[in-house]
């Protein structure tokens, strides 16, 4: 006998969770929470705000649970509430100063050397990012990654606090649009 | 998996209610479009004539049959992709795409019809307050459309108001080419323009009234 595919298997646990049953429902977010995980790891690199993307995800699939069909795929329904939790976790990073420091070799992001730190090597590993421009991928990577502040970046940039905002919010756009043309 | 995420998957699946699925999309759909558009001809038509011998043109008027039929086609679509966006996934970009060339093939025949008009323009018909009628006929379809989506999951709220404020206005826009006067600078002006402005109606009716998401979600049974 042919094995369930994941598809099959997620629809019909979340079936089964529209249903009222617990210990399926617990099933899938666990199943799931290690496909997302993997998901935005694979697009964003290791970055801190993936932890707050998973939950921030979860409860969003939660919360939109009855309005999974079992007449379409699990799959894009499922990474349609991915993405969007991405670019909204994206969208809301603030300044972190705390995971700036973290980064040691932060200096050496910042500076004008033509070779990439360990920390760029696990920013920019990804596709996603690295289909950016590099004066949005600068912008975005400072202020969302790094945690500096709107006027921190214009300043280590050499460029307006209005030209950053621009550049971050464009960039989160084009991201945006990435990863909607990739899952379709 | 970290604690956190085993205690949130805890958490979420505690006393897990069942959920009642809502209707099918495009049939709420459809079936929002039909009423709203029976009640935008009905409330029209309660508040004054239409165009004396407008029905009989559309008959007798190929273009003038084409630009309404268009514009049905284009609203009913919109109204359609418009509550496909309040599913996670079931609104695909071609789907979206296809309600904007519609919408503006649908507009582009009143920019045509400046210069080559569909029908002989004139003021026979005319409402002394159309412009008016089409705003206020469309808030309650917005509201309506409102009401309905939030029982859904739109990943983006505003953008799914804006599209049903789109619909809600372009219903009573595109009747007052029958109900009142047929000139096209008048159409753009006096009906489309405010039609649109419903777009702005619709955001603003979003950031208001917000979808409920709270972690509960769904409809209980």
């Amino acid at each position: 006998m042919e094995s369930e595919s994941d598809e099959q298997c997620w629809a019909r646990l979340m079936v089964s969770a529209q249903a009222g049953n617990e210990s399926d429902y617990r099933r899938l977010l666990t199943e799931l929470t290690a496909v997302i995980y993997n998901f935005l790891r694979g697009r964003f690199g290791n970055q801190h705000f993936i932890e707050d993307c998973v939950q921030e995800t979860l409860i969003g699939i939660h919360q939109a649970r009855h309005t999974y069909d079992v007449n379409r795929p699990f799959r894009p329904w499922l990474f349609a509430i991915v993405r969007h939790k991405a670019i909204d976790t994206l969208r809301k990073q603030y300044t972190r100063q705390k995971v700036a420091r973290q980064f040691t070799g932060e200096q050496e992001v910042l500076s004008q050397t033509s070779q990439r730190s360990n920390v760029e090597n696990e920013i920019f590993k990804d596709r996603l990012l690295d289909s950016l421009s590099e004066e949005f991928r600068e912008a975005l990577v400072l202020t969302k990654f790094f945690g500096f502040s709107v006027a921190e970046t214009a300043e280590k940039l050499g460029i307006s606090k209005s030209l950053v905002k621009v550049r971050v919010h464009r960039a989160i756009r084009k991201l945006s649009h990435l990863m909607e043309t990739e899952q379709q | 998996m970290n604690e956190q995420h085993l205690s949130l998957i805890s958490s979420l699946s505690r006393d897990l209610a069942p959920v009642s699925r809502p209707p099918k999309i495009n049939r709420l759909a459809m079936v929002w479009f039909l009423l709203s558009a029976g009640y935008v001809i009905a409330v029209t038509g309660l508040f004054g004539d239409i165009r004396q011998g407008a029905l009989t043109q559309l008959v007798t008027q190929p273009r003038f049959l084409l630009e309404t039929v268009l514009g049905l086609a284009a609203i009913f679509w919109v109204s359609l992709l418009a509550f496909r966006s309040a599913v996670p996934a079931a609104l695909s970009r071609h789907f979206a795409a296809a309600g904007g060339v519609l919408m503006a093939l649908w507009l582009s025949q009143y920019a045509i019809g400046l210069f080559s008009p569909a029908l002989e323009p004139s003021t026979l018909g005319g409402r002394p307050h159309c412009w008016l009628e089409t705003m206020i006929y469309a808030l309650p379809v917005i509201l309506a459309g409102h009401y309905l989506v939030r029982r859904y999951y739109p990943l983006r709220p505003v953008r799914t108001a804006m599209s049903i404020g789109l619909v809600a206005g372009m219903l009573p826009a595109l009747y007052m080419q029958i109900a009142c006067m047929y000139n096209p600078p008048h159409i753009l002006a006096f009906h489309i323009f405010p039609g649109l402005l419903m777009v702005a109606a619709g955001a603003g009716v979003a950031a208001v009234w917000r979808p409920r998401r709270g972690r509960a979600g769904g409809e209980p049974v």
